[in-house]
Formats: structure tokens, sequence, C-alpha cells
């Protein structure tokens, strides 16, 4: 440590914070454009350098700014068994839902294992053969969980969900009813869309509200429909 | 325990502790312990939900990492700042206190403008806390840093008036000490922030 000032032996001088704070500057900027260096990413070193590189920094300003280097020890201990439980959280938590062996697989990916719903469902479909042909109308599985994480059960109960209200139709054999929306619309997928795009648009004044569904939503919520028995 | 009396949170005739420590630093010491395990809920939250949102728009199509650099080197550069403001008025300089205070406070808001600047992108390009998973944990996380920054800036800007009226002398700097530890762990927060949000894109 250089020259100090005034009797403040125990902590860095006026020029020792600055070239903290330069080579704080220079740790960020080597992160910035590790970021834009593709191969690193490509050879999985982005990760382990950025983190390492945060950690040094997160270190250097621990230690020289908020002196826990040159303070006494307890609060280092204060400090340091918070991080530790802090450190302790995120990695348990990363661990319980295998975000550490399978980093950043869309939610799709996650559950391989098929859900009981699935299960039951596939049950129920044995000897039912669908009337559309439903991988290109949409993707059943995600139509599923959509039918129960959308609210759909709020109000129609489907064959494999559990639950479900009964102020819309029950949606079991849904592919053999001739109309939709009580004869207003063909039971085709192209009117099953448009009626989930906005059935008040439709019908006005139906029960069923208007639930901002996305077009992957509306299609893979048909593809469901129509494989229902 | 044996402390220097050169120390500037010295044991004072006034105040004799067991730990021999000021009680106002362990105060402000167990805190950021515990602050730190409160940032580390909602950091492991946002690297749970990673990747997991259904439905748009994606981390991809709304980051912007040149601005958001911009913005945490001004946060990083505003912790030299307060160092230099509690180097000032440990040597009894308060006019230097004044100017690095401010010079922090408003590295501070400069930083704060960036976040408000970019939540509003977001917001305009459809992502809102309820969007998508993405939206939820994001916002909160940085939302819930923003909120200790202004804290912090405020905390800034009352001393920078107190030292004003002539109420922080030399004898006083553990207030800035004080003020300083905090300033300087929403720092390190945003250290870990930045790395985990912002560039890691596993
Ligand atoms: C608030 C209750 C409610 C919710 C929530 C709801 N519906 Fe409906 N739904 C109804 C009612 C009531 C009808 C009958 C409409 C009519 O004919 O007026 C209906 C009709 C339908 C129809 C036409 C079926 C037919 O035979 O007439 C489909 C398809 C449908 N709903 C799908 C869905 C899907 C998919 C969801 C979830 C995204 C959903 N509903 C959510 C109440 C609801």
């Amino acid at each position: 440590m250089a020259a100090h000032v005034s009797g403040e032996e125990h902590h860095p001088s006026e020029s020792g914070y600055i070239r903290v704070a330069i080579a704080l500057f220079l740790f960020t900027t080597i992160e910035v454009i590790a970021f834009y260096v593709e191969p690193l990413r490509l050879l999985d070193l982005l990760a382990p350098i950025l983190l390492l590189l945060s950690a040094i920094k997160f270190a250097t300003v621990g230690g020289w700014y908020m002196h826990l280097k040159f303070d006494s020890k307890i609060f280092m201990v204060f400090f340091g068994v918070g991080l530790a439980l802090a450190a302790t959280v995120i990695l348990l938590l990363m661990t319980l839902t295998s975000e550490l062996d399978r980093p950043g697989k869309p939610f799709q990916t996650i559950n391989t294992q098929p859900t009981l719903q699935a299960v039951q469902a596939e049950e129920q479909t044995k000897g039912f053969t669908p009337k559309y042909d439903l991988k290109s109308i949409g993707n059943v599985e995600l139509g599923r969980e959509f039918f129960v994480s959308r609210g759909c059960t709020g109000c129609h109960q489907a064959p494999g969900i559990q639950g479900g209200g009964q102020i819309g139709p029950n949606q079991a054999h849904f592919s053999e009813r001739p109309t939709i929306a009580g004869g207003l619309l063909p039971n085709t997928p192209e009117a099953v869309e448009k009626w989930l795009k906005n059935p008040q648009a439709i019908k006005p004044g139906t029960l069923m509200p208007d639930l901002s569904l996305n077009e992957d939503q509306i299609r893979d919520l048909t593809a469901f429909l129509y494989s229902l028995p | 325990m044996a402390v220097s009396t050169a120390a500037p949170h010295a044991v004072t005739e006034e105040e004799r502790t067991s730990t021999g420590l000021n009680h106002r630093m362990v105060l402000m010491w167990t805190f950021l312990g515990s602050e730190c395990m409160f940032f580390a809920s909602l950091i492991a939250n946002f690297q749970v939900q990673r990747g997991r949102s259904l439905n748009g728009p994606y981390p991809d199509e709304l980051i912007n990492i040149p601005f958001t650099s911009v913005s945490t080197f001004s946060l990083l550069m505003s912790s030299l700042m307060m160092v230099l403001a509690l180097a000032a008025i440990q040597r009894g300089d308060v006019k230097g206190l004044r100017i690095w205070l401010l010079a922090t406070a408003f590295l501070g808001s400069l930083f704060l403008g960036g976040q408000v600047y970019e939540f509003t992108g977001f917001v305009q390009h459809g992502l809102k806390l309820s969007t998508n998973l993405f939206g939820a944990s994001f916002f909160v996380l940085t939302g819930f840093h923003g909120t200790h920054v202004t804290i912090g800036v405020i905390w800034l800007m009352s001393l920078y008036f107190a030292a004003k009226r002539g109420r922080i002398q030399q004898r006083d700097s553990l207030s800035v000490e004080l003020a300083g530890l905090y300033w300087h762990f929403v720092d390190i927060v945003w250290i870990a922030i930045f790395t985990i949000v912002y560039l890691l894109k596993v």
C-alpha cells in the first residue's frame, strides 16, 4: 500500500482507491468484451470467466472500498455468514430445479416424465383417432398445460383433466360436436381458433371471457381440444 | 479484542462495548449480511426461471448490453466517489466531503435514470411484471435493487445537506462510513446482477 493519509494507517490512500477503481473498470470492460467473443461462448468458457471476474470485483469492492480487509475480522464473519447462506440458497434452489445439470432448458423439456394427467389422457384416448392431423394444428401437450394454466378449467371439464368447472360445456368428445358456441360456428379448427381469440366478439355477452391468449397458445389449445376422446 | 486506536470508529470513552467494536458498525454489517440473503433469494429465483417463459418477449429481444454497461460503469465509479468522500471527511475536509457526496449521488441517479429508461422500453415492448416468468423475475430483482439505489441516493443527499449546515465534522466520519458501506453493498449486488442477468446467457 502506498503512502497513507494523516494517520489513516489502516485504510488505503486516495491513490490506492483510484487504482482499485481502474482495476474494477478494466475487469468490467473485459467482462463486456468477453460477452461478444463468440468462441468463448461456444467453448463454454464464458460463464466461468464472467463468474470469476465478478467474484474478483465483488471481493475488491468488499475488501478495499468497504475496508473488510483492514477492519475487524468480526465484520467479515457477519457478512461472510450472510454471503455463505446466500450462495447456499442459490445453489440449492438451482439443484432442486435441476438447473445445474440442464441449464436454461425451456419449461417444456424439463418435464421429460409424462405427467399423471398425460398418462390418464393416454389411457382414455386408446382406440380414439382424432379427426384432424393434430400436429399440423399445434402442440397437444402444451395445450393441455395451457388448459389448466390459462384458467379454462375454471369453467370447463375435459377428459384426463382433474376437476374443472361446470359453467361452460364439458369438452369431452369435442370433435364430435357438429357446431360450437351454441350453433353459431361450425366445428372446425379455424372456427375454434377464432372463438378462442375473442369469444365476446363472436357472441357478445357470452359467459366465456376473452382470455387474452396469444397465437401459439390458441393453436396448442385447439389441438388439445381436438385430441379429446 | 484489541482495536487500533487509529481506526476512525475506534472505541471512544463514551462507548465501551464488549467486542470493542462500534455498535453502529456491527449493526450495519449484520444488516448487510441479511441483505445478502434477501438478494440471493431473488437471484436464485431469476436463475431458476431462466429460459422457462412460455411466451415472449424473451430476454434476448430486450436486453441491451452496451446501454446497461454504461449504467454499470456509472454505478461502479460512484463507489470511487464514495470512498473519496469518506477519505475527505476523515481528513476533516468538509468541502471535499460535499463535492464527492454530490458526485456519488449524481452517478447513482444516472444509474437510476438508466433503469427507468430501460424499464420503460421493456414495458413498451410488451414485457410487464405479469407477462411471463422473465418479466416477473427480472422486474422483481432489478426493481428491488433500484429501490436500494434510490434509498442510497436519499441517504447521500441527506448527508450532503447535513454537511452543508455544518452538522458533519471530522469526528462524525462514522456516519459517512456507514452510508458508504450501504452504497458499496448496493454496488456489489449490481456486480452480481449485471453478470447473472445481463451477461450470462447460459
Ligand atoms: C368464465 C368461464 C369460462 C372460461 C374461463 C373459459 N370458458 Fe370456454 N366457454 C364458457 C362458456 C359459458 C361457453 C359456452 C359459450 C356459449 O355458447 O355462449 C364456452 C364455450 C367454449 C368453447 C366452445 C365449445 C362449444 O361447444 O360451444 C370452447 C372451444 C371453449 N369454451 C374453450 C375454452 C378454452 C380453451 C378456455 C381457456 C383458455 C376457456 N374456454 C375458458 C365459459 C368459459
